[in-house]
């Protein structure tokens, strides 16, 4: 992959983002431990995905000419249907009211489906794989601030960048290389700032794309790779709680880290073997 | 003398009366009308032959600037569609074109599969490429100027392009008909914007598509 690619795809979307999280978190403010930057997790990454997007397709891939191109719509609306639960700090309603509104924007994206299995499957599928994600994040976000889910995002998005680069195509391993980066920029950030949360904001887009970049890859997929190395990074969120056992909070903190990191790594590592085992030894990159 | 000229002239008129009257069993009841003789434009003799395109002799060959540096070729095997063409009627001459997407061959299957991706030309989506003629001009007996329809990711723009007539034949395997064409576009009028941003493949694609096809 040429450098070019890199810089313009993932280091300046990510670069951004880091800087609205640096506002949100401003860990400069170490006395108080400064939590006031909830609503910049969903912008962050927002803004980091819709830069990617653009510097790969172009302005006019706003226009959408593919299911695919919907998706940069659904980041701007994750990104922001975070920001009154961040803002009120009361996530109740918000999260209600976003439910049906991600279905929606889901629904958007694979509107055209020629495939009717797909549809009747994969659309209730994808939407209530993406709620119960966030169902089971937003608590885990809430309740375990810090370093633990920056770096795990790190190897979700890195693990999703991996399979989609090997699977075909180079927009969304891009787009996941930048969203890597957010998340690797936010675990700095937490180590400087202990109460840094993905929490409220950044929850909706956070148990969104991950599923809706798998279906989506999954089905324009040629290179023939198994069903379950798009199903098996999705396992790497609940096993996330496994994090919550008393056997790894009764350890220290930097202990607990790696623990998760580890039981993330798990599902996201097969998945990648997964799909290495499936390709040929092309010289190609894109 | 006026009497013998009119009786003379009336002998003739009674002569050749008889004379019709033996050539023609029954005598025509009114007088036969003259008209102008019409002015048309020489009708072909025969009709317009319908060519099926054979995707085995036919190929769809495409260019694109690469990082700035080479031009990089591909080629689509899958081309079918129907000619229409009477050599006496240049105008007769109509194509409808299919390139199969998902027939992408650069002789690498990941970038096969990516120029299938979204990214590109989305096959999942938009398997066809198609060309319908809307208007055929003759430019010499062996080229034609052909407007139509082209049609990429389900985004149709018109082009005009010249043809080229390379072969009209009977051999022992029936009728066959060639031609070859060549004409760019700008990719990102018909959604294939990936690399433009960054420069990594260039704006124009040129096609150069060449068609055998026999006839039905």
């Amino acid at each position: 992959m040429e450098v070019q690619i890199l810089i313009q795809g993932v280091v300046l979307p990510a670069a951004l983002a880091a800087a609205v999280l640096l506002l949100g978190f401003r860990p400069w403010q170490r006395k108080e431990h400064y939590q006031g930057g909830l609503w910049s997790g969903g912008i962050a990454l927002a803004l980091a995905f819709i830069v990617s997007f653009i510097s790969q397709n172009g302005w006019e891939s706003l226009q959408p000419n593919s299911k695919r191109d919907w998706i940069v719509y659904l980041a701007l609306a994750l990104g922001v249907i975070g920001l009154p639960a961040a803002l009120l700090r009361k996530s109740t309603w918000p999260t209600w009211l976003a439910g049906p509104l991600l279905v929606l924007a889901i629904t958007l994206i694979i509107k055209p489906l020629d495939n009717p299995t797909y549809a009747l499957l994969g659309l209730p599928g994808l939407c209530g794989v993406s709620v119960f994600l966030w169902f089971l994040l937003e608590p885990l976000a809430r309740r375990r601030p810090g370093a633990s889910l920056p770096i795990s995002f790190l190897i979700i998005f890195t693990g999703i960048a991996i399979i989609a680069e090997l699977t075909g195509g180079i927009t969304f391993p891009i787009i996941c290389g930048a969203l890597s980066g957010v998340c690797g920029a936010a675990f700095v950030i937490s180590l400087l700032n202990p109460r840094f949360s993905f929490h409220a904001g950044a929850t909706p887009l956070l148990a969104t794309m991950p599923p809706t970049i798998l279906w989506l890859q999954g089905w324009y997929d040629y290179s023939g790779a198994p069903v379950a190395c798009f199903l098996l990074p999705l396992l790497a969120l609940p096993l996330l709680w496994l994090g919550e056992l008393p056997v790894i909070t009764r350890q220290r903190p930097w202990i607990g880290v790696v623990a998760r990191v580890f039981l993330v790594t798990i599902p996201v590592a097969i998945a990648i073997v997964l799909v290495m085992n499936t390709q040929s030894s092309d010289p190609y990159s894109p | 003398m006026n009497k013998r000229i009119a009786a003379a002239l009336s002998f003739g008129a009674i002569i050749l009366t008889t004379g019709l009257g033996l050539t023609h069993a029954a005598p025509r009841a009114t007088a036969p009308r003259i008209t102008a003789p019409r002015i048309t434009a020489p009708r072909p003799t025969q009709e317009a032959t319908t060519y099926t395109i054979d995707p085995v002799h036919s190929t769809g060959i495409f260019r694109v600037h690469h990082f700035g540096a080479a031009m990089f070729y591909g080629r689509f095997n899958d081309v079918t569609g129907t000619i229409t063409y009477n050599p006496e009627d240049p105008a007769s001459l109509s194509f409808d074109v299919v390139i199969d997407v998902e027939s992408v061959d650069t002789n690498t299957e990941r970038l096969n599969n990516h120029l299938k991706s979204p990214d590109f030309f989305n096959a999942k989506e938009f398997s066809e490429m198609t060309f319908k003629s809307t208007a055929v001009s003759k430019v010499d007996d062996d080229t034609f100027e052909v407007t139509g329809n082209l049609t990429i990711r389900g985004i149709t723009k018109t082009i005009t392009t010249q043809v080229d007539l390379t072969g009209i034949v009977n051999s022992r395997r029936g009728k066959k008909i060639g031609f070859e064409t060549i004409f760019t576009v700008d990719r990102s009028d018909y959604g294939v914007n990936y690399g433009l941003e960054n420069g990594v493949l260039g704006r124009e694609i040129r096609l150069l598509v060449s068609m055998e096809a026999n006839a039905q």
